[in-house]
């Protein structure tokens, strides 16, 4: 376990290293100067020339890189082209009403996709499996950006149940401490929390659910395939000869070794549901790091677009390792590929 | 000539070929195939079928509803936008966009990726395994953000977001062709053209790639999904390609100013879009269906 | 999407809006507006800037003017000035200011004093002399420099703790009326005292006090900015507490908010979308405003030097279809820069009537048979011009049948007005609108050739006879002689064209029918002094 703990560290550490040497060539494959790129401070400013020698604009490339990193590790990200703001004390609130995105629809693509392609798999071939396979492939061929406006204009204008954007009705007067709502309400002084709780998980609903039926329809896809694999294999029908119910076989046999191969696959389900989440927070004017980066990107906002970046990628790295690591603590097959 | 077979002849068709015996089975996969040619032969001949042009401007049939409702005008078998532009005709040029260029965007990266993930899939003089797991675990950051990425440096535009897009795929086709190049090179039919003094290039060309063919075309499938949905979503968020062009996604975000007045706008490029990402969906899937099957067989 | 899955979502949408708040509306939702604000503010600070997204979320709320302009009565009333005389022929005005006037006190800020006539000195100088500790905390004041009122302006006297005295170079008839303006705002000078003691004076712009009817609460860029109500406001001030800017630039997300409720009240409507929904807790006024939106040709790139190629691209232009389609009839076609509510309008010119035919001539005539050219279109919504892009588009396909090969360049909202003033643009489609009564105000900030400096002359032209009827016809106060000077300043336009002036729109506006007293003064941004938010309850009754 040791061994397979610290290959998988030393991966992570160089494609984090990797990764820190993209987006530091981004500042010169960005448009304008590099200097600026990194920091926010225009060419035309007072503190352009100081801090221009302290990135050592003159020296070697690998002077610049090792300058950028400990900029990098000490959160100094520069400022905002556009605002002006500091870009790092506003990377954790962005990065959190996003993971407050995701991990919502994380949790309801896993709750919902999984039990259903288990389900999926004990009827292989029969017109429920036939009728559930096609809606996945429905719904995973759905366009989110289409989805979400016809789901908008159905549940929030047609039947006026539920809000359009934003994390809750500003009047309420939350004031933004993690980012996350949710947290941020209950840590908030206000008299109404019950209230803007229920507001708050209010305008939860519609991202949630669009953003999570994409990986929700390939994580069914995904478990009623593996499950029915096991289903057919020699171990299956020993445990079904031993007189086990085929409940027991499925929950005890079949659905473990089917969990370890979808597992598998989780880190491309959750790079798919980053990649979704950028459009959906555009859409739903949330203040998360997607929307952060495509407003960026119009603004050419390049600090900004760089910590993006580097968050969303980070994000992704991190969770593969922990799922690497949990596959490899969970079972032991994997220490051994 | 008359053809007598006086010997026992193993018939020994391709993989791809019994690949396809599978496929051909699943009338569903049929269809879906069929619908996918149909639309490829549309973005091919779109500029003889449509009947007007994208810009032609009608003043007096402006936001038209389609034929088939009571104030529709057959003239206009899809409706008018509210500029009073065809429908029809914007959706059958649009193919080009939406669905032309992303099979162009992946003819490019496939070629590219194939090539280097072929070359690295049969050199083993660097530590393998950690390249491997670094290149899998950095393939794990989305297409969608690397083309964010481009964008932010090349700015918006037609070809900028073809360029984007098509380098953004490249990486998957790397991935893939080396993994299979790299599971097929330990066979024993490999080591015995080697054996046999094949050279390199010919052992892939003649050797491997017939083995590894339907694979390479599964992963031209989902390319192409994702090539549609990465150009469609950027011009929904008006960093892809701008309107007036025609483009399935940037048809549908101007749509949406007008939502009540003339819904049919948001309904049809998208219910297009849908139709199109689904049936290559399903080819794709059927492929890989028929391939696990031909494998375990 | 299939039946399972709308019935799980409409499960768990029950579920948790089981509970929704029914008619019992919870305190801070009745007490307080949210306004669905199409941008966000550059600054906190008028002065700086003619951005009507800026003027809208500041002007009215956070400050007020030393005078202010009553639309209806058609004359200057008392603001913080409670009087004020022309003296030595008209060449200085006194002003006796307010008593008892409190600046906001916030967590950042508590003001020891009232407001006095230090803080009038402070706040002109600030634009106008240079070598005011503030001047260059901020950058420029286009408003100022546009209008000459840095140059009309000697100095600001302080005649006694209460009396002000503004000294003019020359008697100029538009000076009251530029002082009625969103721009020429009151700023405290005890707090930029205090923030250039912490050495931090660029927080006045970000961190605002004034003395008006809201004090700043928070902002964050891209989702909202609050205000609370300033509770020692010297006149009669909001029934609400709390006065929200949620920023929403998209026009169709503007809307679908206003009938969700998560918007009371919205500018830039889509009017015929409105329409179509046909709601009856949703209104839709509208006032005429002076406003222009036209066709701009960088005069200082070829062919667009040459009238004839102006003239031959303006024939080319169907304006009334783009009415039709544009503004869905909600406009009037331009015959002039200035609206025909304007005393000084004059249509006697020569119209630029939709013509193919001729503009094709024309082209020829000027050697241009084969031209391509861009236009750029404004990325928001504005008074003028609903939806530039849509506009572009028509224009394209109108350009196209005489030859005309046009591509359509927009980029994001700052980004074009800081390439614009580099006059990066072959034409724009662009407008404005007045921020005060005198005609003047569409001629200079548009069209003097101290607007190319400024970058405010979209057209980059620059003609010394028309700067001279113009001066001239600031310089005196004879109507008749203004209105005759202004004439042939039109006469002029319409000859050279340096744009070709499209559509005069109404200004739209809806809301909630729940929200009472907001203004949309004609000259300048929204006001939400006297706002307030009336119950279900309340509202039965009425």
């Amino acid at each position: 376990m040791i061994r397979y703990l610290s290959s998988r560290l030393f991966v992570f550490i160089i494609a984090f290293f990797l990764l820190t040497v993209f987006t530091f060539s981004l500042n010169f494959f960005f448009p304008g100067d590099p200097v600026t790129n990194m920091t926010g401070v225009r060419t035309f400013s007072d503190y352009y020339p100081v801090i221009s020698e302290i990135r050592g604009a003159d020296k070697n490339i690998a002077f610049q890189y090792i300058n950028y990193m400990q900029n990098l590790l000490s959160g100094n990200w520069g400022a905002s082209l556009s605002s002006g703001d500091y870009v790092f004390e506003h990377t954790y609130q962005h990065l959190f009403a996003s993971l407050e995105l995701i991990v919502g629809a994380l949790v309801l693509a896993v709750l919902i996709g999984v039990p259903s392609g288990i389900f999926a798999a004990t009827q292989f071939r029969g017109p429920i499996d036939k009728g559930v396979i096609s809606l996945a492939m429905a719904g995973y061929s759905i366009p989110v950006f289409w989805l979400a406006q016809l789901l908008i204009l159905f549940f929030a204008v047609k039947l006026d149940w539920l809000p359009i954007t934003g994390q809750i009705n500003p009047l309420y007067g939350i004031a933004p401490q993690s980012g996350s709502i949710l947290i941020d309400i209950v840590i908030s002084d206000s008299d109404y929390k019950a209230a803007a709780l229920q507001d708050a998980l209010n305008h939860l609903i519609l991202p949630v659910i669009i953003l999570s039926i994409m990986p929700m329809m390939l994580l069914l896809r995904l478990m009623r395939n593996a499950t029915q694999d096991m289903l057919q294999k020699p171990y299956v029908k020993a445990a079904r000869a031993r007189g086990l119910n085929e409940f027991q076989v499925l929950i005890k046999h079949a659905v473990p070794n089917a969990t370890q191969s979808v597992l598998q696959q989780v880190p491309l389900i959750f790079s798919l549901l980053l990649s979704n989440s950028i459009v959906i927070e555009s859409i739903f004017n949330w203040p998360g790091i997607g929307n952060w980066l495509v407003r960026a990107i119009f603004e050419r906002d390049f600090p900004v677009i760089q910590a993006c970046v580097l968050i969303i990628a980070l994000t992704i790295l991190l969770f593969n390792l922990v799922v690497d690591l949990y596959r490899g603590w969970r079972f032991p097959i994997v220490r051994q590929e | 000539m008359p053809h007598i077979n006086l010997y026992y002849k193993d018939e020994n068709p391709s993989p791809l070929t019994l690949v396809w015996r599978r496929f051909n089975q699943r009338l569903l996969s049929m269809t879906a195939l069929y619908i996918l040619l149909a639309m490829i032969l549309v973005v091919i001949f779109s500029p003889i079928l449509a009947p007007y042009s994208t810009s032609m401007q009608f003043a007096d049939a402006v936001s038209l509803p389609p034929s088939w409702t009571e104030q529709g005008n057959i003239q206009f078998l899809m409706g008018t936008d509210d500029l009073g532009r065809d429908m029809l005709s914007r959706l059958l040029i649009g193919s080009i966009y939406s669905l032309g260029l992303p099979i162009l965007m992946v003819a490019v990266s496939s070629i590219i990726g194939m090539v280097v993930g072929a070359v690295l899939g049969i050199d083993r003089t660097i530590k393998y395994q950690t390249f491997s797991r670094v290149f899998d675990t950095l393939l794990s950051i989305p297409s969608f953000l690397m083309a964010l990425i481009i964008i932010a440096i090349l700015g918006t535009g037609l070809f900028n977001v073809a360029l984007a897009i098509t380098l953004s795929l490249i990486p998957q086709f790397i991935f893939v062709t080396r993994n299979a190049v790299h599971q097929e090179w330990h066979k024993d039919y490999v080591t015995a053209s080697r054996l046999n003094g094949c050279s390199k290039p010919y052992l892939l060309y003649r050797v491997i790639l017939p083995n590894i063919t339907p694979i390479l075309v599964m992963q031209l499938t989902v390319s192409l999904s994702v090539a549609i949905m990465d150009i469609a979503a950027l011009s929904f968020l008006g960093l892809g390609i701008q309107s007036p062009t025609p483009e399935w996604g940037s048809m549908l975000a101007r749509s949406l100013d007008e939502v009540y007045l003339s819904p049919w706008s948001m309904v049809l490029p998208g219910v297009t879009l849908f139709v199109t990402i689904m049936s290559i969906n399903i080819v794709g899937d059927s492929l890989r269906r028929a391939l696990s099957e031909r494998v375990n067989s | 999407m299939t039946k399972a899955f709308s019935l799980l979502i409409s499960a768990t949408t029950i579920l948790l809006s089981g509970c929704e708040p029914g008619t019992e509306e919870v305190t801070p939702l009745s007490e307080g507006i949210i306004y669905c604000s199409e941008g966000n503010p550059d600054t906190f600070n008028p002065q700086l800037v003619t951005s009507g997204t800026t003027v809208d979320a500041t002007a009215a709320q956070l400050y007020d003017r030393l005078i202010d302009y009553d639309a209806e009565k058609q004359a200057f009333v008392p603001a913080l000035a409670e009087s004020w005389e022309p003296l030595d022929n008209g060449t200085r005005y006194r002003f006796y200011l307010r008593e008892g006037v409190e600046f906001h006190s916030t967590d950042y800020f508590t003001p020891t004093r009232e407001f006095n006539a230090e803080d009038v000195r402070f706040s002109f100088n600030r634009w106008l002399d240079e070598t005011s500790l503030y001047h260059n905390v901020g950058g420029s004041y286009p408003f100022f420099s546009a209008t000459g009122l840095d140059k009309l302006i000697q100095k600001v006297v302080k005649v006694d703790e209460m009396t002000v005295d503004i000294v003019l170079n020359n008697a100029d008839s538009s000076f009251l009326a530029n002082l009625a303006t969103d721009f020429a705002i009151v700023l405290s000078a005890e707090y930029a005292q205090l923030l250039s003691v912490k050495d931090m004076p660029y927080l006045i712009d970000q961190k605002p006090i004034g003395t008006g009817p809201y004090r700043f609460e928070s902002f964050r860029k891209d989702v909202l900015i609050r205000y609370t109500k300033h509770p020692d406001y010297w006149r009669e001030g909001p029934g609400i507490k709390q006065l929200v800017y949620s920023i929403t630039p998209n026009a169709n997300k503007r809307m679908l908010k206003l009938v969700t409720g998560e918007c009371d009240i919205i500018p830039y409507p889509l009017i015929s979308e409105l329409q179509a929904l046909n709601r009856d807790d949703i209104m839709v006024t509208n006032e005429v405003s002076p406003n222009v939106s036209f066709w701009a040709f960088n005069t200082k790139k070829p062919p667009f030097d040459d009238p004839l190629v102006r003239q031959a691209l303006s024939h080319a232009i169907n304006r009334q279809a783009i009415i039709d389609t544009i503004y869905y009839g909600n406009a009037e076609l331009a015959r002039s820069i200035l609206p025909p509510t304007s005393w000084a309008y004059d249509n006697q010119g020569i119209q630029y009537d939709y013509n193919p035919e001729k503009a094709r001539k024309l082209l020829e005539e000027a050697g241009n048979s084969e031209l391509s050219i861009n236009i750029w279109a404004m990325p928001v919504q504005r008074v003028y011009n609903p939806n530039a892009r849509r506009m572009a588009e028509l224009m394209q396909s109108d350009l196209a049948q005489v030859g005309v090969n046009a591509r359509i360049v927009s980029y994001e909202w700052n980004t074009f007005r800081r390439r614009l003033s580099r006059g990066e643009h072959d034409t724009v489609l662009i407008g404005w609108y007045a921020d005060n009564a005198d005609p003047d105000n569409f001629f200079r900030p548009l069209l003097s050739c101290a607007a190319v400096a400024t970058g405010g002359n979209r057209a980059n032209w620059c003609h010394p006879g028309f700067d001279q009827l113009l001066y001239e016809a600031i310089a005196t106060t004879n109507a008749n002689e203004r209105k005759a000077l202004y004439q042939s300043a039109q006469h002029i336009l319409n000859q050279q064209l340096p744009l070709l002036p499209i559509a005069h729109s109404r200004r739209y506006q809806a809301q909630k029918k729940s929200v009472r007293g907001v203004q949309l003064p004609p000259y300048g941004g929204i006001n939400f002094r006297l706002a307030t938010k009336v119950t279900t309850a309340e509202e039965s009754e009425q």
